[in-house]
C-alpha cells in the first residue's frame, strides 16, 4: 500500500518538475530573445507618430537594432513599468505618470523631458444638426445630444476638457443637465462623435485629424487648460548608447517635422 | 469598509444590471437552447453561430455593432426611440449590453442540459396524448431546472464583469452606466487610486461568490426535489 502510494506521488511530482522546468526554460528563452532590443513604451494617442519617428530614426541613424513598440494608457504603461516591464523609454501623454515614476525611483535622473503638446479641440459629429458658435453656447447647440468626454479623473483629455468648460464656464450647465457620457479614453470618445451617439466632443487636435468624419468646431486656447505635455524619459537601468541617440533624436529637427504633420506643436 | 456614494452606486447599479439582464434573457434563452437542442430547421448552424458570436469577438466589437443596430441615428433606433424607450447613455443600455455578452453562456448550459433528458420520456407522453407545450412544461423544462439555475448564474456572473460593449455603448457615466468593472477601471488610471480598486476588488468577488453559493443551494434543491 505504501509503495503504491509513494509511486503515485513520483508520478506526480515528476509532472509538476517537468511542468516547472519547462516555463524556467520558455521564460529563458523570452528573457534572451529581450536582450539587444530597446523597448518603447508608449502613450496610445502617439501611436502612429512613435512608429514613424522609429522608421525615420532607423534610417537617419542607419540602425540595425530592433525596436518594440507597447502602447496603452499611460497609466497601464507606467504601473506595468513599475511592475518590472522591460521598458527603455517611456513616453507618456501626461507629465503626472512620469512624475509617478520619478517619486518611485524608476526614472533616471536628468532624462525626462518635454517633446511636444498637444490642443484641445471640440469636435462635431456628421449628424450634428446645430453649429456650435462659441463653447459658451455649448449646452444650447447639444440640444437633446450628449457631450462625449473622457473620464474626467481618469483620462488626462477628460480632465484638461473639464478645465477648459470651467473656464468657458459651461461646465456647470453642462454635467449639471446630466449631457456628459464619458469614456475611459481619447478614441473611444472619437468614436462616440464618428457614430454619431454624440452630437459634440471633446478630444486631442491630433486624434480629431484622424478622423475624416468628424469636424473640429472650436479649438481651445492654451489658457483655458492646464499645458498638454507629453514628456519622455528613460528607465533606471535601460540606458545605453543607441537608448540616447534615440532620445536625442526624438528632440531633434526631423522628429519635429513629423510631430507637427500629426498635429503635435513642437517648441 | 466604509464606501463613497459613488462606489455604492456602482455597486447597486452592477446587481440591477445583472438582475435585469438575466431577468429579460433567461426566457429567451430556453427558447432559443430548446430549439436548439430539439428541433431541426434550415439556417440552424446560422442561428447558432449568431448566438454565439459575442463570446469570440472582442466585447468592444460588440459594443460597437450594438452602436450601428440600436444608435441614436439607425432605422432601428430611431424606431425604439419614437416609442419612447432610450438605451443610449443609461442603465437599460448597460442591460442590453450585458444581455447581449450573456445571453451565449445562458443558452448552452441550458441547452446541455435539454439535451441530457430522456427523449423517451417526452415520447412516451407524445403517445399518452399530450401536446408539444405540455411536454415541454411537465417534462423537458422540470428537467432541465439544474441548467437553468446554472445558465442564470454564468449569465448574472458575466453581466457583473461586463467592461467592453458597455462601455463603447452606453459609456462611463457615474450613478448611470458605471458598473462595478467601469469604476474599478477608473480608479486603476488614477494614481493612488490603488486602494480604491482593491476595496472594489474585494467588493466584486464577495458578489461572485455569494451568487455562486445561492445557486449551488437552489441546484441542490433541484436536484432532491427530482430525487423524490
Amino acid at each position: 500500500m505504501k509503495t503504491i502510494m509513494s509511486k503515485n506521488f513520483y508520478a506526480k511530482i515528476k509532472w509538476i518538475i517537468l511542468a516547472c522546468a519547462a516555463t524556467f526554460l520558455s521564460i529563458g528563452a523570452i528573457y534572451a530573445q529581450g536582450q539587444g532590443k530597446i523597448y518603447i513604451y508608449a502613450a496610445a494617442s502617439t501611436t502612429d507618430v512613435v512608429k514613424e519617428i522609429i522608421e525615420s530614426y532607423k534610417h537617419a541613424n542607419k540602425s540595425s537594432v530592433e525596436f518594440v513598440t507597447v502602447f496603452g494608457s499611460s497609466g497601464d504603461l507606467a504601473k506595468q513599468i513599475e511592475a518590472g516591464a522591460d521598458a527603455n523609454i517611456f513616453i507618456s501623454a501626461d507629465t503626472k505618470w512620469v512624475k509617478y515614476l520619478e517619486e518611485k525611483k524608476f526614472v533616471e535622473a536628468g532624462t525626462s523631458g518635454i517633446f511636444a503638446s498637444n490642443d484641445l479641440v471640440i469636435v462635431a459629429s456628421p449628424m450634428a444638426k446645430s453649429k456650435l458658435k462659441s463653447p459658451e453656447k455649448l449646452f444650447e447647440a447639444l440640444g437633446d445630444s450628449n457631450l462625449a468626454m473622457g473620464d474626467t479623473k481618469s483620462v488626462p483629455a477628460g480632465k484638461y476638457g473639464k478645465e477648459a468648460l470651467e473656464y468657458h464656464k459651461a461646465w456647470e450647465k453642462i454635467s449639471g443637465a446630466n449631457k456628459i457620457a464619458y469614456y475611459p479614453d481619447v478614441r473611444k470618445t472619437l468614436n462616440a462623435v464618428e457614430t454619431s451617439q454624440c452630437d459634440y466632443g471633446i478630444v486631442y487636435k491630433t486624434d480629431a485629424m484622424m478622423s475624416s468624419k468628424v469636424k473640429i468646431v472650436y479649438t481651445f486656447k492654451a489658457k483655458s487648460h492646464s499645458p498638454i505635455d507629453y514628456p519622455a524619459c528613460v528607465v533606471n537601468g535601460k540606458n545605453n548608447d543607441e537608448v540616447k541617440a534615440f532620445m536625442k533624436f526624438l528632440k531633434a529637427g526631423k522628429a519635429k517635422q513629423i510631430l507637427k504633420k500629426y498635429g503635435f506643436a513642437v517648441k | 469598509m466604509n464606501l463613497t456614494g459613488e462606489e455604492l452606486n456602482a455597486i447597486g447599479l452592477s446587481i440591477k444590471v445583472g438582475i435585469w439582464s438575466v431577468a429579460a434573457g433567461l426566457i429567451p434563452a430556453i427558447w432559443l437552447a430548446h430549439l436548439l437542442a430539439r428541433s431541426r430547421f434550415r439556417g440552424k448552424a446560422l442561428v447558432d453561430a449568431l448566438i454565439h458570436l459575442p463570446l469570440v469577438l472582442p466585447p468592444v466589437v460588440t459594443g460597437y455593432l450594438l452602436i450601428i443596430t440600436l444608435g441614436r441615428y439607425t432605422p432601428l433606433g430611431s424606431l425604439l426611440q419614437r416609442m419612447g424607450i432610450k438605451f443610449a447613455f443609461n442603465w437599460k443600455g448597460a442591460v442590453i449590453a450585458s444581455l447581449v455578452m450573456s445571453l451565449p453562456l445562458m443558452v448552452r448550459a441550458i441547452r446541455i442540459s435539454i439535451e441530457a433528458v430522456d427523449r423517451g420520456l417526452e415520447d412516451a407522453a407524445r403517445t399518452l396524448g399530450a401536446g408539444r407545450l405540455r411536454i415541454f412544461m411537465t417534462i423537458t423544462l422540470p428537467l432541465s431546472v439544474p441548467g437553468i439555475i446554472s445558465g442564470a448564474i454564468l449569465g448574472f456572473a458575466r453581466s457583473l464583469g461586463e467592461f467592453g460593449a458597455t462601455v463603447t455603448f452606453v459609456a462611463n457615466i457615474p450613478g448611470e452606466t458605471q458598473t462595478l468593472p467601469l469604476a474599478l477601471y477608473s480608479y486603476t488610471q488614477t494614481p493612488g487610486g490603488e486602494m480604491m480598486a482593491a476595496r472594489l476588488c474585494a467588493v466584486s468577488i464577495a458578489i461572485a461568490v455569494a451568487a455562486l453559493v445561492v445557486s449551488e443551494i437552489f441546484a441542490k434543491r433541484a436536484a432532491g426535489r427530482m430525487n423524490q
